[in-house]
């Protein structure tokens, strides 16, 4: 489990998180939503210790982040793909630039090929394993970054805004790779996203604004006030829209917020 | 005008990593117009862009800029520059400046702006895209939120006041008010005469932004009309892998169950009329 717990933390004098608690089981799929500069990639930073807070304390499976000599353990364990992929590229060709985190973890050669390929298979990015990483298009960039970290296999993943470059279908693609990975096997997935469409399937959302958790809770719990989320800079999915005005008009029931159950109540009428 | 005829561009021509990235391209872009160009990922859609200012260079074919071929050597890069103004898919790569206020204002600057016109743009410019400039002009780019590097990124294009705006994907990572900052300039704009082309993975926006939409699909252009006509060849947007908007989509769905929906691009319009039809 990670487990935030009364977490603070301000770059220089500017506090950016202030007082923030949730916990990410494995096997849990939690969304994290916000504003522009609300804090979520401040949040991202601070689960696998390369932010540490100033106040409170995060720990992974129990080891606290800022437990020097078990940093090395807890970023295997936590595995993190930035919002901007450039920042994580190293090598000379996307292949290279996969093995080598592979390498850095003592992952024998052969080992190593069957991950890359299997991985690079599941993203459809295997035209793409001889370029060098950064003559590829914005989208293509997005893909070998998740695939870097999915590679080495860790317990917890945590995805900041990487379908932000995607096409509808890529997106649909890597959302349903991040539900089995948490559904299926087992891992602990915290998915950051402007686009909300894309927390429907999520276990627990988080939501943020100015460094605080104004909203925790299931996706239906957080889509039931639409204004209030507009207005704290949230976009809302369409279907979602739709529900809600309907239910204004008492046109369908209070528990319809999706497309699905927009048509169910429609249709049945 | 802003006219590209019969491009090829191949990256990396004589190696095995030869790419044909843009084949046979020819378009004209008129004043005022506002375009999106749509496709798949690595369809081309940064490379086309690039060619409007000369940043890519055609292997094939001409990039003409008010009828004056913009690859031959006697063009000025300033002349381009003034005319067309373009925000990158990674606005953090082209920050250099010390604070958000040098920042956008290099671009004026460089094209010798007066420092009263300077600051007025920069200020303009920073509000167009919702900052309140006094609280952000001191603060380094470089330790900005990913959304917030990318609005300044903006900013840093519109203050140059150019007169065809080309912007890559402009509202990916972008919150719910930065959208809308990003798509009022655009629709505001168009009506004081300013040329706009975006490219957009978000089919809303193409639909309800654009005047006009180019679609790509492995290099070549296999679409370039209106977004009615568009959106309505569900086997082209299937073909090139793309999708109609929530609109269109859901209307669709509704016939099976509602009969005749009279057509309507606005999503309130059509709930109101869905409304009428199982009101009692
Ligand atoms: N290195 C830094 N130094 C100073 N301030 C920073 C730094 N990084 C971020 N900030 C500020 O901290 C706040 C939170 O930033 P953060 O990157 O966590 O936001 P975010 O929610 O990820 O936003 P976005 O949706 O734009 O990516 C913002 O106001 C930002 O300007
Ligand atoms: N400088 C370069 N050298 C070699 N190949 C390149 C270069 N730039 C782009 N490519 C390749 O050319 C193709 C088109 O790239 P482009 O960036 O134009 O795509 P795009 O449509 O903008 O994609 P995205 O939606 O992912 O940004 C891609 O397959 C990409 O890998
Ligand atoms: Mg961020
Ligand atoms: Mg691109």
């Amino acid at each position: 489990m990670i487990e935030f717990r009364d977490v603070s933390f301000a770059y220089d004098k500017h506090q950016v998180v202030e007082s923030v608690s949730f916990s990410i089981e494995k096997g849990e799929f939690v969304t994290l939503i916000g504003a522009n500069g609300s804090g979520k990639s401040t949040i991202a930073c601070l689960t696998n210790g390369l932010l540490l807070p100033f106040e409170g304390k995060v720990s992974v499976d129990g080891v606290s982040t800022d437990d020097i000599s078990l940093g090395r353990t807890i970023k295997r364990k936590v595995g993190l793909v930035f919002q901007n992929p450039d920042n994580q590229f190293i090598g000379m060709t996307v292949e290279e630039d996969l093995a080598f985190g592979l390498e850095n973890e003592n992952i024998e050669r052969d080992e190593a090929m069957v991950r890359i390929a299997s991985v690079a298979e599941l993203l459809g990015i295997e035209h793409c394993l001889s370029s060098p990483p950064y003559l590829l298009s914005g989208g293509e960039k997005q893909k070998v970054a998740i695939a870097s970290v999915l590679v080495l296999m860790p317990d917890y993943i945590v995805l900041d805004e990487v379908t932000s470059l995607l096409d509808p279908f890529g997106r649909k693609e890597i959302l349903s790779i991040v539900k089995d990975l948490a559904g299926n096997q087992g891992k602990g997935v915290l998915f950051i996203t402007h686009n909300t469409e894309e927390i429907v399937d999520s276990d627990d959302v988080l939501v943020v604004s100015n460094g605080k958790i104004v909203l925790h809770g299931g996706v239906k719990e957080v889509f039931a006030d639409v204004d209030f989320l507009q207005s704290i800079g949230i976009s809302i999915p369409p279907d979602v829209y739709v529900a809600s005005i309907l239910k204004k008009k008492h046109l369908v029931g209070e528990s319809v917020f999706f497309e699905k159950e927009i048509l169910d109540a429609i249709c049945l009428k | 005008m802003l006219e590209i005829r019969n491009v090829n561009v191949v990256y990396d021509p004589n190696t095995i990593f030869r790419k044909e990235a843009l084949t046979n391209v020819s378009l004209q872009i008129s004043s005022g117009e506002s375009i999106a160009i749509i496709g798949k990922i690595g369809s081309g859609k940064s490379t086309l862009i690039q060619l409007f200012n000369g940043l890519v260079k055609p292997d094939e074919g001409e990039v003409l800029l008010d009828g004056v071929d913009i690859n031959t050597k006697n063009v000025s890069r300033k002349e381009i520059i003034r005319k067309v103004g373009i925000v990158f898919q990674y606005p953090e790569e082209q920050f250099f400046a010390e604070t958000v206020f040098e920042e956008v204002a290099f671009g004026p600057r460089n094209l010798d702006f007066s420092q009263k016109e300077i600051k007025e743009c920069v200020y303009d410019a920073l509000r167009v895209m919702g900052f309140d400039p006094p609280s952000i002009i001191h603060r380094t780019p470089f330790s900005l939120s990913g959304g917030e590097k990318r609005r300044v990124a903006i900013a840093s294009v519109i203050a140059m006041r150019p007169e065809i705006l080309i912007l890559d994907e402009p509202t990916a990572g972008m919150d719910y008010a930065g959208k809308t900052s990003v798509i009022s300039h655009i629709r505001e704009g168009r009506t004081g005469g300013l040329t706009t082309a975006f490219v957009t993975h978000d089919m809303e926006e193409a639909f309800y932004l654009a005047n006009r939409i180019i679609a790509l699909d492995s290099g070549f252009i296999v679409f370039d009309g209106s977004p009615e006509e568009f959106f309505s060849n569900r086997n082209l947007i299937s073909q090139i892998g793309l999708e109609a908007p929530f609109v269109l989509r859901f209307r669709e769905k509704l016939l099976d169950c509602l009969g005749e929906i009279p057509f309507s691009k606005n999503l309130e319009t059509l709930v109101d009329l869905i409304g009428a039809m199982i009101g009692h």
